[in-house]
């Protein structure tokens, strides 16, 4: 036991300090005693006492205090409390028999061990001391210890400062640091399990300092960026101290601390979501997943609400796997939440270094895998994406066995590489296109938002790319299907997805925004862009912001110029004017049209053979970024 | 009724990896075959390489992994080609019905049965599977599933329709379009093609970085040389010499070669005679061999 010269533990009792949160464990969990009753409270590591009166008058209970300190021990004399000196040792059964001497034949009702067991070498000695104890007497323990995961400590240590001090959570004495993990395993260890738990929070811990310290300060945006991550990974970055109600049960085996630093994963866990009502295509998906180049990878199947019969025919086709696949595959069956619920329960049971989401009617090509780990080599920890393309199709039987039939050309419509900045707009990169790294979700508890009921998917990797960035590879990996008569645009009304995007908005909004390297040119790009368009137009009366008839006319010109269809159909125009019809229609030219001569040009570009054919095209793609129809 | 398959492949320089790929799904479908009545399943390799792709100690390897199918395994030692190969391991098995197929075919679990199941109706000669990821364009009818032809990445034949018709026209075709023909003449023979899109195998086909189909050299040779062979065969003289005329004008290297190759078969006289002089059973639309539904 490490003692403190330089300061004395003399705090008073309060309800919402680690004494007042003590007392509320005991009341909590233990009867009053009555008035003849004999039974004590054991308060070990007691210091001034601070406890000592509330146990007496509120609980009934013997107050017994043991501590080594001289002057704490005379105050609680003074108070009228039986004291007992003895410094805590590396001993257990030295420990035990002191306590026993103290206890003699009297009953233990409750033990308390506040702040202690951090100025302690051999925490275990102490513990299966008092484990003893408890488990003769049927005692409940309360423990408290300081929180080392208070974000002052952390926000400054991340930053290259470490102040030990006199006393409190980085008290000079202190010869272990606990967090709530720490303190529940080794409590295990030494065979006392937590039934009941009230921490100490506090905002500003007595860590909070200097106070000029960019981190600490409340408005910085540095400020903000760690709350806001680390303010998601747990609830653990404001507990001050650690306060938990134990009772005696089995010592657990397993050491309190780390003794294997890395686990071995598979590469890749595949979350599939299915309502088993889709069997046709899960027969298609699991043939596609059984040809992968790759097999480093598991598969978890969410079912999501399965009726007996759907949960009966998924099992029906895992038990059909290969039996390598069917190893590797497992069903989870949940029946709340909407369609977002599956994803968050999918991850959390994911073993892989990465997870990826596929849906049950999504088409894998046989290097969806393996290009997903080539790109891992190059951009470990970052999301990861390839590129898929769209292919509508429909459900036919045959024989009546059912089948999917294709019903169009593959269609690109997603961008070969993930670009930050366009995807704050609109999602350009459907599920199957990424493998999300798993620390986001299990070690920063990113999870998807499931107030969302659509656009779940852009909000999460908005979220994720800002953090971790992202690997992008143009190769293509897989087949999006799309539905010629069901898909989730007609299931969701259009302002359901308006309000979905607006909360993403906000969300994102609402804190500092970390962006990938390279950004600074592309705003650059952007606001040169805006700019040029301004001069064009301010240079030109006829297109004063003043008409807003023209003003429209000339954005619309440049919405269907910029527009994916308009870039994807490039080489059918420069074949056109091979062909001799034209030298076809430049924005900059359109800053000198006459308002009939810009309805014109609006009028061709609608026309055109480009935007005529790829009317659906615009239309599936609107639908899968969930975005808001901007050009007809 | 109990029956038995025989799924063949032809080998040519296949990795050990792909082919093992493949049974460990094969194994598993005839597994699963047995609940449908297909007692017997084996699997019949014939090897096009000029080396051995599969030693002996990897031969034994894949027989003792794999229980539920018969494995064996006939080194060619000469490049058969893909009619030649088939007619050879078709000739030396028994079994009720033939599986032709890749080598590097993944079948989905209830393969067998779904491609069985309608010679339930004896007017189906030829059964279909649908490839994935990449599924043929060639239309076929939603109800029943009739189509022009059947590709042999994965179809299904009974062993007395391929011997009536003498298996594939290993004369005339080498590399492609053998499975073109030979469906044709099952049309002609009076039976149906069908295609089963729920019989679903994997057949590792990738695409471009910008979602296009993508051809090797070797399929564009042979491809073009099966084109002037079949319009010929299929008394479409007025289609092979177009394309003669097309593939000499705009055409690239294979083409071009291919056009030699044909000119050579017709001075040599030892082009195919001609059939299907009323183009009854042949379609050639737009220089494929069916209606497609959409362009890859």
């Amino acid at each position: 036991m490490i003692t403190n010269p330089f300061h004395e533990y003399e705090n008073e009792f309060a309800f919402d300090n680690v004494y007042g949160h003590s007392l509320e464990l005991l009341k909590r969990n233990v009867d009053r005693s009555p008035p003849s009753d004999t039974t004590i409270h054991l308060d070990v590591g007691c210091g001034y006492g601070s406890i000592a009166e509330q146990v007496s008058f509120q609980l009934g209970r013997t107050y017994v205090g043991v501590d080594a300190n001289n002057r704490s021990l005379a105050s609680l004399n003074s108070r009228g409390f039986e004291t007992h000196r003895f410094l805590l040792t590396n001993e257990e059964e030295e420990n035990a028999d002191f306590l026993r001497s103290v206890i003699g034949d009297r009953t233990v009702g409750s033990i308390t061990l506040l702040d202690t067991l951090e100025h302690l070498t051999n925490s275990g000695a102490i513990l299966s001391a008092l484990y003893e104890i408890a488990k003769t007497h049927n005692s409940l323990v309360v423990v408290s210890v300081p929180n080392m995961l208070h974000r002052d400590i952390g926000f400054k240590l991340a930053l290259g400062r470490l102040n030990y001090t006199e006393s409190g959570l980085l008290d000079h004495t202190h010869v272990r640091m606990f967090d709530e993990k720490l303190l529940t395993d080794t409590l295990r260890h030494s065979g006392l399990h937590i039934i009941d738990r009230k921490d100490v929070r506090m905002n500003h811990s007595d860590q909070f300092f200097p106070p000029e310290h960019p981190v600490l300060q409340d408005a910085t945006m540095l400020r903000s960026f760690f709350k806001n991550i680390r303010g998601k990974v747990d609830d653990q970055d404001l507990v001050n101290q650690i306060v938990v109600a134990c009772l005696p049960g089995e010592k657990i085996k397993k050491l309190p601390f780390v003794t294997e630093r890395e686990t071995s994963r598979p590469f890749l866990t595949i979350v599939t979501r299915t309502q088993g009502n889709r069997i046709h295509c899960l027969t298609e998906y699991f043939t596609c997943l059984a040809a992968q180049t790759c097999r480093d990878f598991e598969v978890i199947i969410v079912g999501h609400k399965l009726s007996i019969e759907q949960q009966i025919a998924v099992e029906r086709i895992i038990e059909d796997l290969p039996i390598w696949l069917r190893e590797k595959t497992r069903l989870i069956r949940v029946y709340k939440g909407n369609r977002t619920h599956p994803l968050n329960v999918g991850f959390e049971n994911a073993h892989g270094r990465y997870i990826a989401i596929q849906d049950d009617d999504d088409i894998p090509l046989g290097n969806w895998v393996e290009e997903f780990e080539k790109i891992s080599k190059k951009h470990d920890g970052c999301l990861l994406r390839c590129v898929s393309v769209l292919q509508t199709v429909k459900t036919v039987t045959i024989g009546r066995r059912v089948g999917i039939r294709a019903i169009s050309s593959f269609q690109k419509i997603f961008p070969s590489s993930f670009d930050f900045i366009d995807h704050l707009k609109q999602n350009q990169s459907p599920n199957n296109t990424l493998a999300f790294p798993r620390g986001v979700f299990h070690e920063l508890n990113m999870r998807f938002d499931e107030e969302l009921t659509t656009t779940e998917d852009w909000d999460y990797i908005l979220r994720v790319a800002a953090v971790v960035g992202v690997g992008s590879n143009p190769v293509v990996t897989g087949i999006y299907q799309w539905f010629d008569l069901t898909n989730s645009k007609s299931e969701h009304a259009e302002h359901e997805w308006r309000v979905n995007h607006l909360r993403i908005e906000q969300k994102l909004d609402t804190g500092p925004l970390l962006m990938p390297s390279g950004s600074l040119r592309r705003i650059l790009r952007l606001i040169d862009e805006r700019d040029s368009l301004k001069h064009g137009i301010a240079a030109h009366p006829s297109l004063s912001f003043d008409h807003d008839i023209t003003r429209q006319n000339v954005r619309e010109i440049y919405a269907i110029m910029n527009s994916t269809s308009w870039k994807v159909t490039k080489p059918l125009r420069m074949s056109q004017r091979l062909l001799g019809r034209g030298a076809g229609l430049k924005f900059t030219d359109c800053l000198n049209f006459s308002s009939e001569q810009l309805e014109e040009a609006i009028r061709q570009l609608r026309n055109s053979t480009s935007w005529r054919l790829t009317r659906t095209l615009r239309r599936i793609g609107q639908i899968l970024k969930g975005g808001q129809q901007k050009v007809s | 009724m109990p029956v038995s398959v025989q799924q063949q492949s032809v080998l040519f320089n296949n990795e050990f990896d792909s082919i093992s790929r493949s049974l460990d799904s094969i194994d598993r479908a005839a597994q699963l075959g047995r609940e449908f009545g297909i007692t017997e399943t084996s699997v019949a390799y014939g090897d096009s390489s000029p080396h051995p792709c599969l030693s002996e100690e990897q031969l034994a390897a894949l027989r003792e992994k794999f229980q539920n199918i018969t494995i064996s395994y006939d080194f060619f030692g000469a490049n058969l080609g893909s009619a030649a190969g088939h007619n050879r391991l078709a000739v030396a098995g028994t079994s009720d019905f033939i599986l032709v197929q890749n080598p590097d075919i993944v079948p989905s679990p209830r393969l067998l049965e779904n491609l069985i199941a309608p010679f339930a109706n004896k007017s189906i000669g030829f059964v279909e599977a649908k490839q994935l990821p990449i599924e043929h364009p060639k239309d076929y009818d939603e109800a029943t599933g009739d189509t022009s032809w059947a590709s042999t990445a994965s179809a299904m034949v009974h062993r007395d329709t391929f011997e009536r018709l003498s298996g594939f026209d290993a004369d005339t075709f080498f590399l492609y379009c053998d499975d073109v023909d030979f469906s044709w003449r099952v049309r002609e023979f009076g039976l149906r093609v069908i295609f089963q899109p729920s019989a679903v195998v994997f057949h590792d086909k990738r695409l471009s970085s910008e979602g296009a189909w993508q051809t090797t050299s070797t399929e564009r040779y042979y491809s073009a040389e099966a084109a002037l062979l079949l319009t010929h065969k299929w008394s479409r003289s007025d289609l092979t010499e177009h394309i003669v005329k097309d593939f000499l004008l705009t055409g690239d290297e294979f083409q071009k070669k291919a056009v030699t190759e044909f000119e050579h078969r017709k001075s040599a006289n030892t082009l195919p005679a001609q059939r299907d002089p009323n183009h009854k059973i042949a379609q050639f639309i737009n220089g494929n061999y069916a209606k497609h539904r959409y362009f890859l």
